[in-house]
């Protein structure tokens, strides 16, 4: 339930992001610069006196596009190899799942990392790099979920009907896969959302001036000391966000499935 | 037997399947032939892992593979041999659910759960023979008519699990004949229903492939079962067909040792009370290293030192139409004492 709160009011914030936020996020005020929180920037500025509430609102855009746009194309990426290579088994499923497999062993936040550098800054190449080194977790779950369905009757019965591999694998097998996806799916966006932040506080995910939490924590870090509420707001809002999904997930995965509830 | 002289519309001819498994190759059918004629309905009876349902699924090429190979043999359809066609071909896509449909034992699990009953019992009607410019929910719910559900239209939009075993499998013989198939093939229909519903299902075979002019194959292990409606049987011991004949063969004059052994071992209303069912000693052989000689042999009651040299005998006939696997002439058979 609180997951679900969170969620929604996060995603409001991003809609009406412009309504919300009392400062342009882009815009320094050098007098301003490091202010503490007072009546007029709640939650102060920062170094080159960007209001940081301004920023925060803004930056929930930032995560919420990358933690979905990244997860939605590893998704079908990683869902349509692992199904497929797991309906058509022999070598088709050698050759895919070794490969990714071989991804795998790679941790990651490493990989997104090794990509985002390669890449570039920028949001697009932060959520090409996120999903990249997302595949293999979804192309591993639907490769197990489609090993298992394609064993069931209906599909011997779909096949006897005389439908096309195709249609039986997109039509059938992935439907019914809905339930591992949509929870292991809610869950990832947290770890997506944690991997932008990640690669934003290291500074070759999301540019300058664009408002990014990650960005923000590390921006704040001179100043721990002195202004700790520029880093620890961001960091707050990254955990309530990645919190947020990993208690949807888990509340998804007790109503979709009961036999599993604490078993993952 | 009079259907004799016509073409069968499905001939199966010395049909081998195996399996090939890490501890050796498993022979599951092992020249199998049988016929069937148009209008015709046919049981092959066996017990579990004689090969009936691996030599059905061949016919369809729907076995896995791998493990499953059709190592040999025709299946002859209209004067094509489907065995030469590839798995995955147009053709062979084609005879599956529009000229030859199969129906599945296990009725609960053969609906896809997240789609509805209306959404699957088009599928095939669109693949094979277009809805005729009438609405998807119309023509399902013809098709739940004929099976005798009530509320058809209502019902269409429901999903598998919010329908019993019986409805389920009225729905599953929806599908399977919704494109008019020539050929019906029932790989135990009847097993995972109670024994009421049995009776309704097959009684609702009978008439729908009658309507339809199909033909249909039963396959079962429940001699019982079929008796009623069967014209003819073909009984399979590891592999290969060890009796056929006409239901009234089979049933009055059983002469294979192994369909006597499965009539012997089934109750009967007509027997006194308190008379014992005689099982059948033993094991069926291991498929993977068979002997050259009878596969029943170990477990025959009847066998003679011929059975024990000679290799696997030939189908001899023993009436027109009649024909058993077997060495031992019927009249030197002493029935009673070697059964008790």
């Amino acid at each position: 339930m609180f997951g679900a709160v969170v969620i929604i009011l996060m995603v409001l914030v991003a809609i009406f992001a412009p309504l919300l936020a009392p400062y342009n996020p882009y815009l320094p005020d050098l007098q301003n610069a490091l202010a503490p929180p007072s009546a007029e920037h709640w939650l102060g500025t920062d170094a080159i006196g960007r209001d940081t509430l301004s920023r925060l609102i803004y930056g929930t855009r930032t995560s919420l596009v990358v933690g979905l746009s990244a997860v939605a194309a590893a998704l079908i990426l990683g869902g349509v190899l692992g199904t497929v290579a797991g309906f058509l088994g022999g070598k088709v499923q050698t050759v895919i799942m070794r490969v990714i497999d071989t991804l795998m062993a790679i941790p990651m936040l490493l990989l997104a990392l090794t990509l985002a550098a390669v890449l570039g800054g920028g949001l697009k190449n932060v959520v090409i790099a996120i999903s990249i080194s997302m595949i293999p977790p979804f192309a591993r779950l639907m490769n197990a979920q489609a090993l298992t369905i394609k064993e069931r009757d209906y599909v011997a019965s779909l096949r006897s009907m005389g439908a096309t591999r195709w249609r039986t694998v997109f039509g059938h097998v992935m439907p019914n896969a809905y339930p591992a996806v949509l929870v292991f799916g809610t869950m990832m966006i947290g770890a997506a959302v944690l991997g932008e932040a990640g690669l934003s506080y290291l500074g070759i995910g999301i540019t300058p001036p664009g408002a990014a939490w990650g960005a923000m924590v590390s921006a704040g870090f001179p100043y721990l000391l002195t202004n700790p509420i520029m880093s620890v707001a961001p960091g707050v809002c990254i955990m309530l966000l990645v919190f947020a999904f990993n208690m949807v997930g888990d509340g998804l995965r007790d109503v979709l499935d009961p036999r599993l509830r604490g078993t993952m | 037997m009079s259907t004799e002289s016509k073409t069968p519309l499905l001939d199966v001819r010395d049909l081998r399947v195996e399996f090939r498994t890490p501890i050796g190759v498993v022979h599951a059918v092992d020249g199998l032939s049988y016929q069937l004629f148009e209008n015709e309905i046919v049981g092959i009876v066996g017990e579990s892992g004689c090969g009936k349902s691996a030599s059905q699924l061949a016919v369809m090429q729907l076995l896995q593979s791998p493990p499953g190979f059709i190592s040999g043999g025709e299946v002859i359809f209209d004067g094509k041999d489907l065995a030469g066609y590839k798995r995955n071909s147009p053709e062979m896509r084609a005879i599956r659910g529009g000229q030859i449909a199969m129906i599945f034992q296990e009725p609960m699990t053969s609906l896809n759960p997240v789609a509805t009953i209306g959404d699957q019992l088009v599928e095939a009607v669109k693949l094979h023979c277009g809805l005729g410019g009438k609405s998807p929910d119309e023509v399902a719910a013809e098709l739940l008519k004929m099976v005798g559900i009530p509320g058809a239209e209502r019902r269409v939009k429901d999903y598998p699990h919010q329908f019993s075993g019986g409805m389920c499998q009225r729905v599953m013989i929806a599908m399977g004949l919704s494109c008019s198939p020539r050929i019906l093939i029932a790989d135990e229909p009847t097993t995972a229903l109670d024994v009421t519903t049995q009776a309704q299902m097959l009684e609702l075979m009978k008439k729908l492939v009658q309507q339809f002019g199909a033909s249909l194959v039963i396959v079962t292990h429940n001699l019982g079962v079929v008796a009623r409606y069967v014209q003819r049987i073909y009984v399979m011991y590891a592999g290969r067909v060890v009796e056929e004949g006409t239901t009234k063969d089979i049933f009055g004059r059983p002469s294979h040792p192994y369909t006597l052994g499965l009539l012997r071992s089934v109750p009967r209303l007509d027997e006194a009370q308190g008379t014992r069912l005689i099982p059948i000693d033993g094991m069926p052989p291991n498929l993977i290293d068979m002997p050259g000689t009878c596969a029943f042999l170990p477990r025959c009651p009847y066998s003679i030192e011929r059975c024990r040299t000679d290799p696997w005998p030939e189908l001899t006939s023993v009436d027109d139409g009649h024909r058993i696997r077997c060495y031992v002439n019927l009249e030197d058979r002493d029935l009673e004492p070697a059964l008790s």
